[in-house]
């Protein structure tokens, strides 16, 4: 039995790989307490390199509540050096404990490094057995991640926090959602371009929540073209931009009623769909993207029929307009970058697989057709309730 | 295969022949041999009151009830006149046997060696002056602990019959509970100074004969002095050496009863309130008599529940020494700053503070069993509670050590049997150790080498993983995981082989 025993095990050793990169890579002892655990990763491009920046997480004391004092803060360490993973490399010999990338959730990207391309970049991501390709990406708007971490990260507070709050609560809000290096990489593949959420450091104002001098806020969508930064969807272009990509799961809008009466509605289920359309020798001569909205009455500042069909039309109308312009002008903005970043093409190609040619698809050259279709549910009335 | 076996130590043979007292029969014989013990009584007789009769009585005080001596064996002895009349010695002993003795048992002994016997399994000898043969009257005293509810499977609904150590009483409470005449007890006598019977119940025609013939072969085999420990029998009825028990032990009646009618063989022995049963496959271990009292549903939630504890009791201290000491990237992240935290100032490694509480909630475990049940409930308490929080407040060890080892110490608690939980606290130790030097990959290894041998297991033919192993659950067939319904289970267990596989309409 034991020279059986003994006999599996030596088999087993043998079908893992044994020797170099095999059983001795996956069976290095470390002890948790002696890891500096990295939740935040950022990459700003250098005269001669690039700088790496890593924010540990803050230590929890056992009862569960955050310790306070300079040691157990958040640490940051930086470092510039030719590649990713010399600079890595560099910072492991910095502090009391191991540097450990397991636990990195977040990649932030400077916007200097990002139009020159972050592909190359990535690859450190990609190779590295530690880090996750599930990481957060983040590009970061006129600014470098280095300081955008610097600043975020101080004393009761870092910028894991609300880094961990963006990814958390993204469905709070319509105009970022996040995106991971893994559908980065793919969708870049794919589509050739992409898009991935933007955030802006800016001076800390009262009543945006943030601790310390600065706030981290999120700023529409970079877009990037075979991984180079080519411009940003803000503002309404944002919202277009969640709508056109699926993303949208909740948002609050507000419409005007007939009468003037300002209405809040909450979208509730969004759903787009693209398909192409072609003439009768087989050219794509445009591609129509469908969108379907339900919303419930929010707010109402005024008084208003809820029940009358005829508001009822309006609201619909009022909505889609208003989701239509935001789609097409998310679109104008990405025909003018020559970018299909909301991946229209591909996604037109499964509606028709066997009509479908590739080289017939250009976004700057096809047209796209938004229609909009809005379903306004009430959701009570006050006023009846009363 | 040398490199792993020792030389073989020559150890000098069991040279004593099975008859302890060959020679003839005679009161003065007898009174030789066991006159000098203290509890040795004898009385001299007159057969039917008839100076020219005279006969010896021997019995030994304490084994007999004095009732039964006096009532049915003394005073026919003495007062039957149809002895005083009777001619020939062998007149006589007819008629003893055929009436003249109000005892329900007697039987005539022949030899020196069967009159011993005999005394000792508390019969009274009546020995005619002059005869070379004896009487055998089953006088034996009816003091014994009453049946008992069973201390270990304990149900909410059901029977709470124990077996308890008179072996008589243990096939009572079986006869009465499978009223078939075909349920079979045979008696094998194991041990030479010990002479404790050992009784094979079986189904007449629902047991394989040759299970039957198996165990009564094997049972034949053992050549010991004695028989005394629970643990002695399965170990010589088995001959794999594993931690896993291979007989399945069981101190209720109505247990002992279901796996008669499922084709099996139970075993019991005279002076051990226990039951065994076998051939036995490793999904038995995780049956408990209260799965039989719930519904079915509630049943089959709780022995997959059962099934799950022996992945956690079995792996979740390895697991948490590996992913604390290999994979840190598989802990959350929060969950892992709270364990940081926890172990800031503890100065032993992970693997060090895993052992050290794994070794010192089985002391705790073995303090409490040992210690009288009030006293040990209080160790455990104070053990559990007040030495782990100190341990804890004194950084030996860190909180999550501690709740991830309670954690695994109580869920091998829901084993309903003692010795497969035995077999996972050994194997748990192991499991850790292999992660403490290789992390998950350790474990894998280490699990594999266990299943490894588990499949290599079987008893008297029955592969230990049935029904894991082997061909596919027939419908109508017990399912290992779930309890069904008692209605759709309408076939016996084929890898025992019974000769009336269906159960019922």
């Amino acid at each position: 039995m034991r020279a059986a025993a003994l006999l599996t095990a030596a088999l087993l050793l043998l079908l893992s790989g044994c020797g170099d990169g095999g059983v001795r890579d996956v069976t290095v002892a470390r002890e948790i307490e002696d890891l500096e655990l990295i939740r935040a990763m950022g990459v700003d491009r250098t005269e001669d390199g690039v700088r790496v920046t890593l924010a540990s997480a803050r230590e929890i004391a056992s009862g569960g509540e955050e310790k306070s004092g300079g040691g157990n803060e958040a640490v940051v360490l930086s470092q510039s050096a030719g590649t990713v993973s010399q600079a890595v490399a560099r910072m492991q010999s910095f502090g009391s404990k191991g540097v450990f990338y397991g636990h990195i959730g977040s990649y932030l990207v400077g916007e200097t490094l990002a139009r020159d391309g972050i592909r190359d970049y990535l690859d450190y991501v990609e190779r590295n057995p530690e880090m996750r390709l599930e990481t957060d990406l983040y590009v970061i708007r006129a600014g470098t991640a280095n300081g955008a971490i610097a600043a975020m990260t101080g004393e009761g507070y870092d910028i894991n926090e609300r880094l961990e709050f963006l990814q958390e609560n993204a469905d709070l809000s319509a105009d970022t959602h996040p995106v991971t290096v893994r559908m980065f990489l793919i969708r870049t593949e794919r589509y050739g371009s992409t898009i991935c959420p933007a955030l802006r450091l800016t001076e800390h104002r009262e009543g945006d929540g943030a601790r310390g001098d600065s706030a981290l806020l999120p700023d529409g969508f970079a877009v990037l073209t075979d991984g180079r930064l080519r411009g940003y969807l803000d503002g309404e272009a944002a919202y277009g931009a969640s709508l056109l990509m699926n993303e949208t799961s909740e948002d609050t809008v507000t419409v005007t009623a007939p009468g003037g009466v300002r209405v809040a509605l909450t979208l509730s289920d969004c759903r787009t769909r693209v398909r192409p359309e072609f003439d009768r020798d087989g050219t794509l001569t445009a591609l129509r993207v469908t969108t379907r909205l339900r919303a419930g009455v929010d707010e109402v500042e005024g008084r208003l029929d809820l029940e009358s069909m005829a508001v009822t039309e309006a609201l619909c109308r009022s909505l889609e307009t208003l989701e239509r312009s935001r789609m097409e002008e998310a679109l104008a903005l990405a025909k003018s970058w020559n970018a299909d970043c909301f991946g229209l093409g591909a996604r037109a190609a499964l509606a028709a697989p066997f009509r479908w040619r590739e080289e017939a698809w250009s976004p700057a050259a096809v047209p796209v057709i938004v229609e909009v279709e809005a379903q306004v549910e009430r959701s009570y009335d006050s006023f009846q309730s009363a | 295969m040398r490199l792993f076996r020792r030389k073989p130590v020559p150890v000098p043979p069991h040279t004593r022949r099975a008859a302890d007292y060959p020679g003839a029969l005679s009161a003065r014989a007898l009174r030789d041999l066991l006159g000098g013990d203290a509890d040795f009584a004898a009385r001299e007789l007159w057969l039917g009151g008839d100076p020219e009769k005279p006969a010896a009585l021997f019995w030994l005080d304490g084994m007999t009830q004095g009732e039964k001596l006096a009532g049915e064996l003394l005073r026919p002895l003495s007062e039957d006149q149809r002895l005083k009349q009777a001619g020939s010695p062998e007149e006589t002993v007819q008629l003893l046997l055929r009436g003249g003795l109000w005892c329900a048992a007697v039987r005539r002994v022949d030899t020196l060696d069967g009159a011993a016997r005999a005394l000792m399994g508390g019969s009274a000898v009546l020995i005619p002056d002059g005869a070379a043969f004896g009487l055998a009257c089953m006088v034996r005293t009816e003091e014994r602990r009453s049946v008992e509810a069973p201390e270990n499977e304990k149900v909410t609904k059901g029977s709470r019959e124990a077996f308890s150590e008179e072996l008589r009483v243990n096939t009572a409470l079986v006869r009465k509970r499978l009223r078939t005449p075909r349920l079979r007890i045979a008696e094998e006598i194991v041990g030479r100074e010990s002479l404790t019977p050992v009784d094979v119940l079986y189904v007449d025609g629902l047991t394989d004969p040759a299970l039957v013939e198996e165990v009564r072969r094997r049972l034949g085999k053992i050549d010991t002095d004695e028989l005394f420990a629970a643990a002695w029998l399965e170990e010589y009825l088995i001959d794999q050496r594993t931690i896993f028990p291979l007989i399945l032990t069981t101190e209720r009646t109505d247990k002992l009863c279901s796996h008669l009618m499922e084709g099996r063989v139970g075993l019991l022995a005279d002076g051990l309130p226990t039951a065994y049963i076998l051939p036995v496959t490793l999904p038995q271990f995780l049956r408990a008599m209260q799965d039989n009292a719930s519904r079915p549903l509630m049943s089959s939630v709780l022995r997959v529940l059962r099934y799950l504890s022996v992945l956690v009791t079995l792996l979740l201290p390895a697991f948490y020494t590996a992913v604390a000491t290999f994979h840190q990237e598989m802990i959350p992240t929060r969950f892992a700053l709270s364990i940081i935290a926890s172990k800031q100032d503890v100065p032993f490694v992970t693997t060090m503070e895993v052992l050290i509480m794994l070794l010192a909630f089985e002391i705790l475990q073995e303090a409490g069993l040992r210690l009288p049940q009030n006293i040990g409930q209080t160790v455990s308490i104070i053990g559990g509670l007040v030495v782990g929080q100190a341990a804890v407040d004194a950084k030996i060890v860190s909180p999550v050590v501690l709740i991830v080892v309670a954690a695994a110490g109580i869920t091998g608690y829901t084993m309903p049997n003692q010795d497969f939980a035995n077999a996972l606290r050994l194997w748990r130790f192991l499991i850790c150790v292999a992660a403490a030097l290789m992390g998950l990959f350790g474990i894998t290894i280490a699990m594999a080498v266990m299943l490894y041998r588990l499949a290599s297991l079987e008893t008297f033919g029955v592969p230990y993983l049935t029904p894991f192993t082997g061909p596919p659950r027939r419908p109508g067939q017990r399912s290992a995981l779930l309890r069904l319904p008692a209605r759709q289970v309408k076939l016996r267990d084929s890898v025992l082989h019974p000769q009336n596989e269906r159960e019922q309409r």
